[in-house]
């Protein structure tokens, strides 16, 4: 009973805390967001009934949906920062260890984030019912809690030092891999939807469940956000860039998303590959190819931690550096800047290469969106900075954004505006360095007030 | 009581605490000295079940948390060095939220909430903000209220002077030494010697994770002039030559 009230009281909580809004222009935003998930629902919804207008199969259609929404919790666990598994009771009151670990896996599947998922497919299938078998309808519904209990394993894999570690991270990769890659192997076509996803479904419970009791165990240590590997004995002269080096990879939520933002663009690349060879001469696909796909190559996600929030991440090495060095501290902003632009740029010339898809309009592309995301990033960072405290409060009420809203809403933007003007000409989006530069002058001639206003707006929130 | 015996713990290669062994009996406040990294707040989390120990046993009036765990915690009352005060809540959300886990009745909890909040805060209005809003002292301080909320038997605190504003701390020394009774025992960490002098019944001095001196205050008074000399006596530390630091003074 206490479990359950305690449940209760938690969820009560996290509803207060989404709705108690700051100003007028959050609750419009929340209203904003709430009206395009309706509109994608219904959108969905009529898609699924006229699936063969498309030229697509029902099966095929839904099973992009899921993949999507699916995709979409994992990206927004870890972009644009890093968010820990909920353990909402200190290990010293008065609750069972069992109970303790249900607890959190309740609070993290209860959130307002997989219960609006659950509420979009109840729209969706309320559309598109009468094309819908039950077990399709069913089969979604596994897909998704599927997904969620995976990525709340990972989770906890990567923040505890469970017992036999790699062995549960291995079978929450394997597993994860054959839930997205099922239909798109063509698995389908031999095994019912629903004989894949409720087997699946009752592994990745057996997973959550080891893995959820083993964290609530006090045998059982947290990994520390600060690594613990030795870094020398200090004794020996090091420079500044390999000291400051060592300050940025050494925190745990760096090298995590750095880690899952390589996968991630491997296997988005991977998986779109596998749709472009598909129908190789259809115009549409041109279309995606040049329109779509390019965002898939282009350096957001790198932008969405590295450059907005890795200084709120670092904010003592930043503010330290800041403090000492002044405007040098811009110095500091370029370089972190140009390190993971440069890996991504290997990682995605790598990825394109393999797949064939070396295309002059995808390299300008991806270099007009480098180019922006330096001086947006740099106006954000000082604008706007997360720091690592509101990312660590934030673990309790999992759905709480650590984001810039600007920086996304930029980001976005910048997409779109990209997409469009290349349609007049391929280096037309170059163009927009332009403006990039204009930002990059704006915050070293105001850095001098910008670096009060930073400081501010850091210990305000 | 309250008994540690031959406790161990090791953080890879580093053993943190050795052969920990101690007894505090009701109606005693034991208080925990030591250097910064002596094992003090690892001893306390293993106290607090929040940690393991590798070997050795742990025992509250004779349960342990193996078979026991309930029974313990429902008397155990902790402010960890890092406090689990959930910041979106206010304080009072906070104290119910406490009061629900421990199963106290809706209007009892409301009253001892009303009357530890009156006791520690100087303005009762703070209780109705939000925890991620307060200071850090007043953060202790509900930290402090929500382990006291449901009367434990066992009171366990890490550095709970730290923090605090001089009236404040003035007022947990008076409380502390009420609430110590024959049913009840106290354990403290605290590098407040001032503060800690006046409401420990006992002493233990923790260096290199062994308990280097157990005894009560009579005994450890005995053997030096001072409180302080006598720690650092016990702690023996490095002979410092501040002459290494001309280039600095001068």
């Amino acid at each position: 009973m206490t479990l359950f009230k305690t449940l209760g009281f938690v969820l009560g909580a996290q509803m207060r805390d989404l709705w108690q809004a700051k100003n007028t222009l959050s609750i419009i935003g929340r209203i904003l967001v709430l009206a395009i998930a309706l509109l994608y629902a219904v959108g969905f919804g009529f898609m699924l009934l006229f699936a063969d207008r498309f030229r697509v199969s029902k099966e095929t259609m839904l099973a992009a949906i899921n993949s999507a929404i699916a995709a979409l919790m994992f990206v927004k666990n870890y972009f644009p920062a890093y968010q820990a598994t909920s353990q909402p009771i200190a290990g010293f009151l008065p609750m069972s260890r069992p109970q303790r670990a249900l607890l959190g896996v309740l609070v993290d599947c209860c959130s307002v984030f997989p219960l609006a998922v659950l509420l979009f497919y109840g729209i969706m299938v309320a559309v598109a019912f009468s094309v819908l078998s039950t077990a399709q309808i069913l089969a979604s519904v596994g897909f998704f809690l599927t997904a969620l209990l995976l990525d709340r394993s990972l989770r906890l894999a990567l923040e505890y030092r469970v017992r036999m570690r790699l062995l549960y991270l291995a079978a929450v990769l394997v597993l994860s891999a054959i839930l997205f890659g099922h239909h798109f192997f063509g698995w389908t076509k031999y095994v019912p939807f629903a004989a894949i996803i409720l087997p699946l479904l009752l592994l990745s419970g057996a997973v959550q469940i080891a893995l959820a009791v083993m964290a609530a165990s006090p045998q059982i240590e947290r990994v520390s956000s600060a690594s613990t590997r030795s870094i020398g004995d200090g004794s020996a002269p090091q420079s500044l860039f390999s000291l400051i080096f060592k300050a940025f990879f050494g925190s745990k939520h760096v090298y995590t998303l750095f880690g899952v933002a390589v996968l991630l663009k491997i296997f988005l690349l991977l998986y779109f590959w596998k749709n472009i060879t598909r129908i190789e001469d259809d115009n549409v696909d041109r279309i995606f190819l040049r329109h779509i796909l390019w965002i898939y190559i282009a350096p957001i996600a790198w932008f969405t931690y590295v450059l907005n929030n890795s200084f709120g991440m670092n904010w003592h090495l930043w503010q330290t550096y800041h403090h000492h060095r002044g405007r040098a501290a811009l110095g500091l902003y370029f370089l972190y800047t140009a390190l993971p632009l440069v890996f991504d740029g290997i990682v995605s010339l790598a990825v394109l290469l393999v797949i064939h898809q070396i295309h002059v309009h995808i390299i300008v592309k991806w270099l007009a969106c480098a180019g922006v995301l330096v001086g947006w990033g740099l106006f954000v960072a000082v604008r706007m900075p997360i720091k690592v405290e509101k990312l660590t409060s934030s673990v309790w009420f999992s759905f709480r954004s650590v984001s810039s809203s600007w920086g996304m809403i930029g980001v976005i933007a910048l997409c779109v505006i990209i997409s469009v003007v290349s349609a007049w000409s391929m280096w037309l989006p170059l163009a927009l360095l332009i403006p990039s530069g204009f930002c990059i002058i704006y915050v070293v001639r105001n850095y001098s007030t910008l670096k009060y206003r930073l400081y501010e707006i850091i210990h305000q929130t | 009581m309250l008994t540690l015996s031959s406790l161990h713990k090791r953080y890879g290669s580093k053993t943190v605490l050795h052969a920990i062994e101690c007894r505090v009996e009701a109606g005693q406040c034991f208080w925990l000295v030591g250097r910064n990294g002596a094992g003090k707040t690892t001893l306390i989390n293993i106290l607090a079940d929040l940690i393991a120990p590798d070997s050795g046993s742990l025992s509250f009036g004779g349960l342990s948390y193996d078979k026991d765990e309930l029974a313990i915690k429902r008397n155990l009352g902790v402010l960890p060095d890092k406090n689990p005060a959930i910041p979106q809540l206010t304080g009072r959300e906070y104290l119910q939220f406490i009061g629900l886990l421990h199963e106290l009745p809706p209007d009892e909890c409301s009253r001892r909430a009303q009357s530890l909040l009156e006791y520690f805060f100087d303005e009762t209005e703070d209780a109705h903000k939000r925890i991620g809003t307060y200071s850090h002292g007043m953060t202790k301080k509900i930290g402090l209220c929500a382990a006291l909320l449901h009367r434990p038997q066992y009171l366990i605190l890490d550095e709970p002077f730290a923090g605090l504003d001089p009236v404040s701390a003035a007022k947990l020394v008076r409380f502390l030494q009420s609430y110590l009774s024959p049913e009840r025992c106290i354990f403290l960490s605290s590098h407040d010697l001032g503060y800690a002098q006046k409401i420990m019944t006992h002493i233990g001095i923790l260096e290199g994770g062994v308990l280097q001196f157990v005894g009560s205050a009579e005994e450890f008074a005995s053997t030096k002039d001072t409180l302080e000399e006598s720690i650092l006596q016990i702690l023996q530390p490095k002979e410092s030559n501040i002459q290494e630091l001309n280039w600095l003074l001068q």
